[in-house]
């Protein structure tokens, strides 16, 4: 029951709670010039941003089809569920399971002309460090990495995964 | 409640580039993260984070 909550209800609640969030929120973007540019020369790209930094993500994404990495891990599935509520596929693995894999079809995502979007330290860490497998990516398919951020004025972080995970609260 | 989003210069990895050498691009991602986070988290106490944030955007410190 409590899995069945957690897989079937709560994605579509968190969806919804951060689409709430954005709408309420007073939003300003900097630099989307740069990915409009690559966008408007059909330049695919790996989106990069921390861990820590990722619940309002998926209302910044300014292009028509990508899909992100992540783990294979419980949790990892809820995301993927949210995720896919935003329109986003989902490739499944990370540096510690099933990375191999997850790379091998990145590549083949991407290949296709789909952005890929990753959190370079996640899901384990070390924060804030990167892993070789988005440079590997990068290298590999020529895309170039975009690093994007995010803050907001009221915030408060919980002690989930690798590092105090970003949560806003009004 | 504000939200400001910050999208970075992008960071291109030449196909040449050796496994070995990987990691200095790696460590210039991290430092390009870690410095649109820490510009972005300023910004975001100001009335108006873009106008703050483009009047005192820094290039990033070099490693």
């Amino acid at each position: 029951m409590l899995n069945w909550l957690k897989l079937s209800v709560l994605p579509s609640l968190a969806a919804a709670v951060i689409s709430l969030l954005g709408k309420t929120m007073r939003m300003g973007t900097v630099g989307g010039e740069r990915v409009d540019a690559l966008m408007r020369d059909g330049q695919p790209m790996i989106i990069a941003f921390w861990h820590g930094r990722q619940l309002m993500l998926p209302l910044a994404y300014r292009g028509k089809s990508a899909s992100i990495l992540i783990s294979q891990s419980r949790d990892g599935e809820i995301i993927a569920r949210i995720m896919r509520h935003f329109g986003f596929g989902a490739v499944r693995g990370s540096s510690s399971r099933g990375g191999g894999q997850a790379i091998r079809h990145l590549l083949k995502v991407a290949r296709q002309g789909h952005d890929v979007i990753v959190t370079p330290d996640g899901p384990r860490g070390p924060a804030c460090q990167v892993q070789a497998g988005v440079i590997y990516l990068a290298k590999v398919t020529g895309f170039p990495i975009v690093p994007l951020t995010f803050a907001c004025s009221k915030k408060k972080s919980s002690p989930v995964g690798i590092d105090s995970r970003f949560l806003t609260l009004a | 409640m504000k939200g400001l989003y910050v999208w970075g210069e992008p960071l291109w990895v030449n196909a040449d580039r050796s496994m070995e050498k990987i990691s200095e691009e790696g460590e210039t991602l991290a430092r390009r993260l870690n410095h649109l986070t820490a510009q972005a988290e300023s910004a975001i106490q100001d009335n108006n984070p873009v106008q703050y944030f483009l009047r005192h955007e820094t290039l990033e410190p070099e490693a």
